[in-house]
């Protein structure tokens, strides 16, 4: 074989990638951005602890004169757009209307509507007039849960503000929510509210009930050629379908990872993700956490799931999805 | 090099950048992480452009900074998160896996260790001559070719001659 066909192959195998026009300009927009952030220094760690004591021994003066939640108008119904956006559709009848709202500026930030369950939490804002995304961190009992992993901006002020996990319920099934809003967004509130909660422009707890999962039938130990998953979750929520599997001999170095699980529907129809996750899996460590999350059918179906290897083998199993639950 | 004179440092370097990009695909496997990664990369050779040595080969010098560049970032690469907006175009990549050998071939391309497949990618996906690639690895001429020859006897492509085209 001379060189010429080594080439061929090679490129043909590789596939000829599409080089993004506006590479260049988006290159002159990074140079005149600042260098992104290295590792912390020392001085900067101790800086840093400096100001987390001097928060710590702010913080109880500043929650005490926390914005108070109030009662708002009659709870505001969801457009069905942004039940749809927020792949919260099958759950809708689950969503409370906590009645909170305040006033930050001239805008009117509403808590909407709140939801959570084994895998999923999300909260619905209203701010009206509409405004630009807000900051929002969130606490339970157990500490801090997230910034906004996902904070979105919907039209006519609606934003969503979803985190793929359960707030801490303990044994009653019912979380103690603190949430600190900042607007407009402030990254030194939110810093703040990380460490303690109270910091925010408006500062509210609240209950919610974190709906359970159910455990859906599939094989727990799967070898598929060089690849075997260890199915450590396989979950239905009133929300969401959810797997996690470990998969050693496998590697995460492209997106290749998202198609190892695919759930279709009776007519063959690809069930579409809303997130996914993996980790650890690299060159030198081919040892593989991944997590997909689908939103649960707004109806009663059976899905099939189909989990094939990088390298070769496939396995199915199928699984009957009962109709959303109402109460 | 004025550090303002940003543009000028875009026109220098332009020619370049799709090479870049192609290295940065094939190491990354990402065409999100490659675009960042030349971003970087090239923010980064803006910043010592003044170390960059004068009548020395400007595409060797670049491509060296974009492939530590990948790296860095792959190491870094802990944790990898796809949103529903990115699943689409994700699943949409069939392209060269729709023909088994070409996936075969690519599998065990992905599979080579990190030189081996650089050196692979350089030579032939970038197109450069062994002098460029050893200049980009900072290695010997007689070293990039012989790493090149490993590298096609692991694909199974074993070479009648390495020459220079």
């Amino acid at each position: 074989m001379n060189e010429s066909e080594v080439r061929t192959r090679l490129r043909k195998a590789m596939g000829e990638s599409e080089y993004p026009p506006a590479l260049a300009s988006h290159v002159l927009t990074r140079l005149n951005q600042p260098p992104a952030p290295g590792y912390p220094s020392l001085v900067a760690v101790i800086a840093g602890m400096l100001a987390a004591l001097i928060v710590v021994s702010l913080v109880y003066v500043r929650v005490h004169t926390a914005h108070q939640a109030r009662p708002a108008a009659p709870a505001v119904q969801i457009p069905q757009s942004i039940l749809d956006a927020t792949h919260m559709t099958a759950a809708a009848a689950l969503i409370t209307s906590p009645n909170l709202s305040t006033t930050i500026r001239q805008e009117k930030i509403s808590l909407v509507g709140a939801y959570a369950d084994a895998q999923n939490t999300v909260l619905i804002f209203r701010v009206v007039p509409a405004t630009n995304a807000l900051g929002i961190s969130l606490w339970d009992d157990t500490g801090f849960i997230a910034p906004a992993e996902a904070l979105r901006v919907w039209p006519d002020g609606y934003q969503s503000f979803e985190v793929w996990r359960a707030p801490d319920s303990g044994k009653r099934s019912v979380a103690h929510i603190t949430v600190a809003i900042s607007n407009p967004f402030n990254p030194e509130i939110l810093h703040a509210s990380s460490i303690r909660p109270g910091y925010g422009d408006w500062n509210f707890s609240f209950d919610l009930e974190v709906r359970p999962a159910t455990t859906l039938p599939v094989q727990s130990v799967i070898s598929l050629g060089a690849e075997r998953f260890t199915v450590e979750f396989f979950q239905l929520t009133p929300s969401v379908i959810y797997l996690r599997a470990v998969v050693e001999g496998a590697s995460i170095t492209s997106h290749d990872w998202v198609n190892w699980a695919v759930l279709t529907d009776p007519s063959g129809a690809i069930v579409s993700l809303f997130i996914a996750g993996a980790g650890g899996g690299t060159t030198y460590r081919p040892l593989v956490t991944a997590t997909w999350w689908w939103p649960r059918p707004d109806h009663a179906t059976t899905l099939t799931l189909r989990i094939t290897g990088q390298s070769s083998g496939t396995y199915t199993t199928t699984v009957s999805i009962p109709p959303p639950e109402t109460s | 090099m004025p550090t303002g004179d940003a543009a000028a440092f875009v026109a220098l370097i332009e020619p370049v950048l799709p090479a870049a990009y192609r290295l940065a695909l094939v190491m990354l496997r990402s065409h999100d992480a490659a675009e960042d990664a030349v971003q970087e990369a090239m923010f980064k050779a803006w910043r010592s452009f003044g170390r960059f040595r004068a009548g020395g080969e400007m595409k060797p010098w670049l491509l060296a900074i974009v492939a530590n560049e990948c790296r860095r970032q792959r190491r870094n690469r802990w944790w990898s998160v796809i949103r529903s907006e990115r699943m689409s175009e994700t699943a949409g990549q069939a392209g060269p896996d729709a023909d088994p050998h070409s996936a075969d071939l690519r599998r065990a391309l992905y599979r080579l260790p990190d030189d081996q497949r650089v050196v692979l990618v350089l030579r032939y996906y970038v197109d450069l001559s062994f002098d460029e690639v050893a200049a980009t690895l900072k290695i010997s001429t007689t070293a990039a070719k012989s790493r090149t020859y490993r590298a096609l006897e692991r694909l199974r492509l074993s070479p009648e001659v390495l020459g220079d085209e």
